[in-house]
């Protein structure tokens, strides 16, 4: 017999088609989809998402020990996790010391490392993508890699700060070498990609990133707008360069006449007018800027309205912190009877994670406890058995603006002191996430960093953009053991000026607001100066007459980002502060509270009383009883409140909402009559108004100042107009803005929808930007100017920590508490246990009692070794 | 149409092949054990499916074996990060279906090539007239 072959053509059909979809699904599953990674890899049961991220399932409380070989040298460690956010670590070397908190740093914050460092490198684009490009572009013009390295070069080995950071660096990276990618946390996951390893540099290049963000302001460049569209004397009235209204200044003239007695740079100086006349920031066009979406408004094309969207991409690439506001004081033993009590509150991002993570650090000679920033070694903010210290931001102005003439036939010259001068070049390649690399020349001049996409003619100076050492500083203050040392170490924190105060327990206090602060010689720091060498720095104030307070008569130093002086202070310091309200709420409550102890400080710190209500109620209330306001609910309800702003009161939402519209009816037409708008970017900015002004800028100081002595003064008219107006018809009309506002929020006037914790809360966002993955959402009292400071509507900025320590038994009597929790991880139950405690005013005893007796080293009762 | 014992334990060695796969982290090998034992069946629909099943519950086992909870809370935190509704529930039937037709596609493939095979046919010879 004889045979062929066969084939079944529909069978043939079906393998074609099914091998077909076979191969798409496999290729199809093996490539990236958008920024996400391959499905394949994304999914994978064992390695992919479903692997359990660290530290959710190592992360073990309470005691343990470890033995740390570094460099053939072993160390033994005893660490203690609590729930409360605090990592406990003991060892006789302070290397190994440093190692672990390093190692446990990596173990709970990986992916925030490594954020903060590439977001300050300038190295976001390579995880995410094009989208950060701007953010990478500007922050590298600060060269904040370059700086970390010299400063690092100018290290001694032996130094404290170099034992830390490289310490430190090692135990991150024992960290990352002990995990297998699978267990990395989960951004790296969903981003694709896997943390390079730590070094030195990173750490100082994140303190550095963190001093940026807490000094940095860009207010010269809208005040030079300002100053080009107004009249010098609208600038005069509006934007006094010494606040206007109620302030409590920190190192009054009474309390510390020595820092006044000299003669100053401040009478050289033109605060009123523009140096540079006729600067015409819509001609700088640049490649980014014709690229940019235009409005039909062709003012919106100006440099300022481009650099504020520019601005607003880098600020939200990246939650990192925002800087709002703190408190902090100190009351001496003279005061209070017993020690010295030291309240802070530090007033940034509250995010999940959060920006800090708690520290018990035991080593040699050593035993301090408090808050640091996750990729720096020691701590930032606490206390040690002899001293406590606090820190609030100074504003102090640290940035200024330069326009440099270019030379027109080169454009990597300029112009400065006569001379074509040549800027000095960097050449950078910025990689990009699914794309080719950007290459950028990142220029700086004598004055400062050339801005990106600006033609290169703004220069931005920043005191950061220079070597300095506060690493050393703030290790320096982890053992100092009073305030006299403490003080001395405060001498080498240059760059982001804060308001030092720190108590001993000896019963001394201090408050030392020490930093550089450059000094021009002539022309308006508060606007952009020329660059061409007239108006350069010329050096920094001296440190003798820096403001600072050692011991004062009155028994207490305070702070609240109020202005350091009096008037009379001979130096330019900035302008800008806030507008004092909390500073003169801890003043009033200090210089009235007999014998103050811990309890009355938390009372102090958890105050939700708006001292603005101090000024503006009773002229609203006079104001109310004149009009046809005068017998309604919402009028009475308002006569009877105390000023607080609490859960339940009806008042305070009232309160709120007219503030905001007393401001905004006052100042708006002035925005609108010389043609700074919405659209100019300006508009939104608390520099000129914002739908939330009430805490701070110039215009709410104007606004108390002129409703109490002055509430007829010529510029509660409107400009645009000719109204006119006066305080009481400004006060009425904000009222019944006020309640049409919240009407359309929560219905007709009712005693409890209308209650101030229906409409404020606090929430936690996450830290990157994820909603999904934000903290809880919360009813929370207080306002902007609250010391319980929650900002805005929806806070997302507040007491970032609390302490209170009594420095007669720091042991026992210290306090804290930061939102959020140990882990960065969303499945952990330490990624955001503290907030609803924190939000309650609850505080944790911060060396609680039954721990190893090495956690109690250097106190009474503690081991006589770490 | 009835799964015979013999198909039942294909699918058994299927499913932890599969298993074996996804542990060792290469869950998209999976069409390997599917192909080699899809050679040996005929093209039914429902076995087809069947191998699909067997290797979806392969590939997603190692999930449930060890740290389970935290396995699906990390399920669940990308399903909200991709703003999937669900919790891990939607993260977990993308997985299995990926792992599904995979495996089920390998054995279609597989046993279509077996079936389309050549086959020996007669010829007859051509009767003399």
């Amino acid at each position: 017999m004889l045979f062929r072959t066969t084939r079944h053509p529909v069978k043939r059909r079906r393998l074609i088609i099914s091998l077909a979809i076979l191969a798409i699904l496999l290729a199809g599953t093996a490539l990236p989809i958008g920024s996400l990674p391959p499905l394949q890899k994304l999914l994978n049961p064992e390695t992919g998402i479903w692997a359990p991220s660290s530290p959710v399932n190592n992360l073990e409380l309470g005691q343990q020990s470890t033995t740390i070989v570094l460099n053939g040298t072993s160390a033994r460690v005893d660490l203690n996790i609590d729930q409360n956010g605090f990592v406990r670590i003991a060892s006789n070397e302070t290397w190994a010391m440093y190692f672990e908190q390093g190692y446990m740093t990596a173990k709970l914050r990986l992916t925030q490392m490594d954020f903060t460092r590439r977001l300050a490198e300038g190295n976001l684009s390579a995880i995410v993508g094009s989208s950060a490009l701007s953010s990478d572009e500007f922050y590298r013009t600060l060269e904040m890699y370059p700086v970390a390295t010299e400063v690092i070069n100018n290290l001694s080995k032996s130094s404290a700060a170099y034992i830390a950071v490289s310490s430190f660096t090692a135990g991150v990276n024992s960290y990352m070498s002990s995990i297998s990618s699978p267990s990395l946390p989960l951004l790296f996951k969903l981003l694709d990609y896997t943390p390079t390893q730590w070094k030195m540099e990173d750490t100082y290049v994140v303190q550095q990133l963190l001093t940026w963000q807490l000094s940095s302001s860009f207010d010269p460049l809208f005040f030079n707008y300002a100053l080009e569209k107004m009249p010098e004397n609208v600038i005069t009235s509006l934007y006094p360069a010494y606040p206007s209204s109620v302030q409590f200044p920190m190192v009054p003239y009474s309390l510390n006449p020595a820092i006044y007695s000299e003669s100053g740079n401040l009478k050289n100086l033109t605060l009123y007018s523009p140096t540079i006349l006729s600067l015409n920031l819509s001609s700088f066009q640049t490649a980014a800027l014709v690229t940019a979406p235009r409005s039909n408004n062709s003012e919106a094309n100006s440099i300022i309205s481009q650099l504020w969207s520019q601005l607003n991409s880098v600020r939200t690439t990246f939650h990192s912190i925002d800087d709002k506001g703190s408190n902090n004081w100190a009351v001496s033993s003279n005061l209070t009877g017993g020690g010295a009590i030291l309240a802070n509150d530090p007033h940034l991002s509250i995010t999940v994670p959060p920006i800090w993570l708690g520290f018990q650090l035991v080593g040699p000679g050593e035993n301090v406890i408090g808050v640091s920033f996750p990729g720096t070694p020691g701590i930032v903010l606490g206390h040690n058995p002899y001293i406590a210290w606090a820190a609030t931001d100074s504003n102090v102005q640290a940035t200024y603006f330069y326009f440099e003439t270019l030379n027109p036939a080169n454009s990597n010259e300029y112009m400065h002191n006569g001379q074509w001068t040549k800027f000095s070049i960097l050449n950078e390649s910025i990689p990009v996430a699914g794309s080719t690399p950007t290459s950028i020349s990142v220029k700086r001049a004598i004055n400062g960093a050339m801005i990106p996409g600006w033609n290169n003619t703004i220069a931005l100076d920043w005191t950061g953009l220079y070597p300095s050492d506060e690493l050393s500083a703030l290790l320096s203050l982890d053992v100092a053991q009073n305030v006299s040392a403490a003080q001395n170490a405060l001498t080498n924190f240059k760059v982001g000026i804060q308001n030092w105060a720190v108590a001993d327990n000896k019963g001394n206090i201090g408050i030392f607001t020490y930093g550089y602060y450059p000094i021009i010689e002539k022309g308006n720091p508060r606007g952009v100066l020329p660059g061409n060498g007239s108006f350069d720095w010329v050096g920094s104030i001296p440190l003798s007459e820096q403001p600072h307070q050692y011991d004062p008569p009155n028994g207490f130093v305070f702070s609240a980002n109020q202005i350091q002086v009096s008037p009379n202070y001979p130096y330019y310091i900035g302008w800008n502060f806030e507008s004092g309200y909390r500073a003169a709420e801890i003043f009033t409550v200090l210089n009235s509270t007999y014998k103050p102890n811990v309890s009355q400080m938390e009372q102090l710190q958890l105050s939700n009383h708006d001292y603005s209500s101090n000024i503006f109620l009773k002229p609203l209330l006079s104001a109310l009883e004149r009009s046809n306001y005068s017998s309604i609910p919402e009028t009475d309800t308002l006569a009877a409140w105390n000023g607080n702003m609490d859960l339940n009161s009806t008042a305070a939402s009232i309160y709120y909402f007219w503030l905001n519209s007393y401001i905004n009816d006052t100042f708006v037409p002035y925005l609108e009559h010389y043609n700074i708008t919405v659209t100019e970017g300006l508009y939104g900015t608390t520099f000129f108004a914002a739908s939330n002004a009430i805490n701070q800028g110039p215009l709410v100081e104007d606004l108390a100042n002129w409703t109490v002595n002055f509430p007829t003064i010529q510029w509660f008219n409107n400009p645009v107009n000719g109204e006119k107006r006066n305080a009481t018809t400004l006060m009425v009309q904000g009222f019944h803005e006020a309640l049409q506002e919240l009407s359309a929020l929560k219905g007709n006037y009712s005693q409890t929808s209308w209650q101030w914790g229906n409409i404020h809360t606090r929430y936690d966002p996450n830290l990157f930007g994820l909603p999904a993955l934000d903290g809880p959402a919360l009813p929370a009292p207080g306002d902007d100017n609250t010391p319980n400071a929650a900002y805005g509507i929806n806070s997302t900025i507040g007491p970032s920590w609390r302490q209170i320590t009594d420095m007669s038994r720091p042991l026992n009597s210290s306090f804290g508490i930061y939102p959020g929790g140990l882990s960065e991880n969303y499945i952990s139950p330490y990624y955001s246990n503290t907030v609803e405690d924190w939000n309650n005013g609850v505080y944790y005893t911060l060396i609680p009692s039954g721990l190893p007796p090495e956690f109690y080293y250097l106190y009474p009762g503690g081991s006589s070794s770490p | 149409m009835r799964l015979t014992s013999d198909l039942y334990f294909l699918l058994l060695v299927d499913l932890a092949a599969c298993f074996l796969l996804s542990y060792f982290g290469v869950w998209y090998l999976a069409f390997i054990p599917s192909v080699l034992i899809g050679s040996l069946l005929k093209s039914r629909w429902l076995h087809l499916i069947s191998f699909g099943f067997s290797g979806a519950i392969g590939a997603i086992l190692p999930i449930f074996i060890s740290d389970a909870t935290a396995r699906l809370d990390s399920g669940a935190v990308l399903a909200a990060v991709l703003g999937l509704p669900g919790g891990f529930v939607g993260p977990l039937i993308l997985t299995a279906m990926v792992a599904f037709f995979i495996s089920g596609l390998a054995a279609v493939v597989a046993s279509s090539f077996r079936d389309t095979s050549p086959e020996p046919v007669a010829i007859k010879p051509k009767q003399k007239v």
